[in-house]
């Protein structure tokens, strides 16, 4: 079964997320497919732009939680006694893989529509450029799981500190648009125009020099990890097992989060967790 | 509202701890309102009911700043970084609400909450320029309103209004005057039913993000820089304007 759509053509790779009936949720099987796409066009010599998409109404609902347990790579709960080998294959996976998109030597845009939720916002973050339809719209709710936001803590850096903890208190949405006021999204379009500019503008950074491209993402990336991202990433992923850890503690080893994908989406508001 | 110290009172209402200034209309501060307010901080920390804690102030101003007719030899006595330290790592969410004026050391009360909603006709303003001194013993303009805004506010000791600081990134959300309680009651009671350890954590991944790019170090060390200048000229009323 194949999770991810690979094309490139004229300089252009396009990674197509493909589980749409799923709202393209995550299991472990997608990630690593995913993964070989970005790897297969970094290390395409032809390609000089990658374009990462989703077919379907939403981008990402973030990591699968419906999938059966039996199923589940990560080694949690049940027989496992400890938390480190799921906190190290967390770190390779979840996180490895994001911080590696990142840093490809190649420009890269991300074209989002509908929701992209949790881990959703793992896929799109180490993009380079992000381009949001209208109908785009961006949450990390898992604090309703009784957890502190993703593996990757892009949020301070994309949102700015106080929006960050607002929209990790609440679970809230934000927005396509407020996400272009506070920097993350850099240009709202309507739906049906997303591919199309996604398109456009990455035909138009292709015909820019390669290794002047590389070190304009390098120079970049680099300011960011000069002032800190790179250990505020490491330590936030740190802080995100915490919640693991108190939640594998709370519930006698079954569950990594407090409460259940059900208890979270009826949000049962008004009782203690 | 029970009285923790001068000016300053402290109420539960439901889960959500609340703060409140209360010397109206400026709620200028004194030495003993100082220590009061970091007394009732220290009782919302230690509140077991208290899940979320909001901070307001009675009355048309949220605060005007240093009470000047304050004798000098009282001024400034408060371990000012102790207490923004405790303010703005205890491990519970905490939302302040400001109208009017938020003026000089009124910032000190709000900079460390979580998060700021201000009314429309709130602004915020940095005037010790006037007065000869380099801005506030603590530093944080930089980090809310960026390089360029904090250095224009602090040359000409503007009022920077409620929507600029939204802008900016220091206000979450601006409404209308009468209904900021009712808007930070809301938002805290939406917050209040979620797991209170994840709350705790996602206020620490936040902070110690913030610190790791050196806000704790320039917030600290700028006390210092700025505790050389002689803040009694305020006191008598100088002005530093030439």
């Amino acid at each position: 079964m194949s999770f991810i759509e690979y094309e490139a053509a004229e300089g252009i790779a396009s990674i197509t997320l493909d589980r749409p009936e799923l709202s393209n949720a995550q299991n472990a099987p997608f990630l690593h497919e995913l993964n070989a796409a970005w790897e297969k066009a970094a290390d395409d010599d032809a390609v000089k732009v990658i374009v990462l998409r989703a077919n379907g109404k939403h981008f990402s609902a973030g990591h699968d939680m419906k999938q059966p347990r039996e199923e589940r790579e990560v080694p949690w709960g049940g027989d496992e006694i400890g938390t480190a080998p799921a906190y190290r294959w967390e770190h390779d996976y979840y996180f490895g893989y994001s911080r590696a998109w990142r840093d490809i030597p190649k420009p890269s845009i991300a074209a989002v529509q509908g929701a992209c939720f949790a881990a959703g916002l793992m896929l799109c973050w180490p993009c380079d450029i992000i381009l949001a339809s209208d109908d785009a719209y961006f949450s990390d709710p898992v604090i309703r799981m009784g957890i502190a936001g993703v593996e990757y803590h892009g949020h301070t850096w994309e949102w700015g500190p106080r929006k960050a903890k607002e929209m990790l208190f609440t679970g809230g949405k934000m927005s396509a648009e407020e996400a272009r006021e506070l920097g993350m999204v850099s240009e709202v379009v309507a739906r049906d125009e997303l591919w199309g500019r996604a398109a456009s503008l990455a035909a138009e950074i292709a015909q820019m020099e390669p290794f002047a491209l590389a070190q304009s993402k390098r120079v970049v990336n680099l300011t960011m990890d000069i002032i800190g991202q790179h250990a505020a990433l490491e330590a936030g992923f740190d802080i995100h097992w915490t919640g693991h850890g108190h939640a594998l503690s709370y519930t006698a080893n079954r569950a990594p989060v407090i409460a259940d994908l059900a208890q979270m989406k009826s949000a049962n508001r008004g009782e203690d967790s | 509202m029970t009285s923790v110290g001068e000016g300053v009172s402290y109420e539960r209402d439901g889960r959500i701890g609340v703060i409140t200034l209360d010397r109206p209309p400026m709620n200028a501060y004194t030495e003993g309102m100082m220590a009061a307010f970091h007394l009732a901080w220290v009782r919302a920390a230690e509140d077991d009911e208290a899940r979320v804690i909001v901070l307001r102030a009675e009355g048309k101003h949220f605060c005007a700043g240093a009470d000047l007719d304050e004798d000098e030899e009282n001024a400034e006595q408060s371990n000012v970084a102790r207490d923004w330290d405790f303010q703005r790592d205890l491990p519970k969410p905490t939302i302040a609400a400001v109208q009017g004026a938020c003026v000089a050391g009124g910032m000190r009360f709000v900079w460390p909450c979580d998060l700021i909603l201000a009314s429309d006709d709130a602004f915020f303003r940095d005037p010790l320029v006037e007065f000869g001194v380099p801005g506030l013993p603590v530093h944080a303009h930089t980090w809310e309103l960026g390089p360029r805004l904090s250095k224009r506010a602090l040359f000409t000791a503007e009022r920077v209004p409620a929507e600029l600081a939204r802008r900016r990134g220091m206000v979450n959300r601006v409404v209308p005057r009468v209904e900021l309680d009712a808007a930070t009651m809301a938002l805290a009671n939406e917050i209040a039913v979620m797991d209170p350890y994840g709350l705790a954590q996602v206020k620490r991944v936040v902070n110690q993000t913030m610190d790791i790019v050196g806000q704790r170090y320039v917030v600290d060390r700028l006390q210092e820089v700025l505790a050389g200048f002689d803040m009694a000229g305020i006191h008598s009323g100088h002005k530093g304007r030439s």
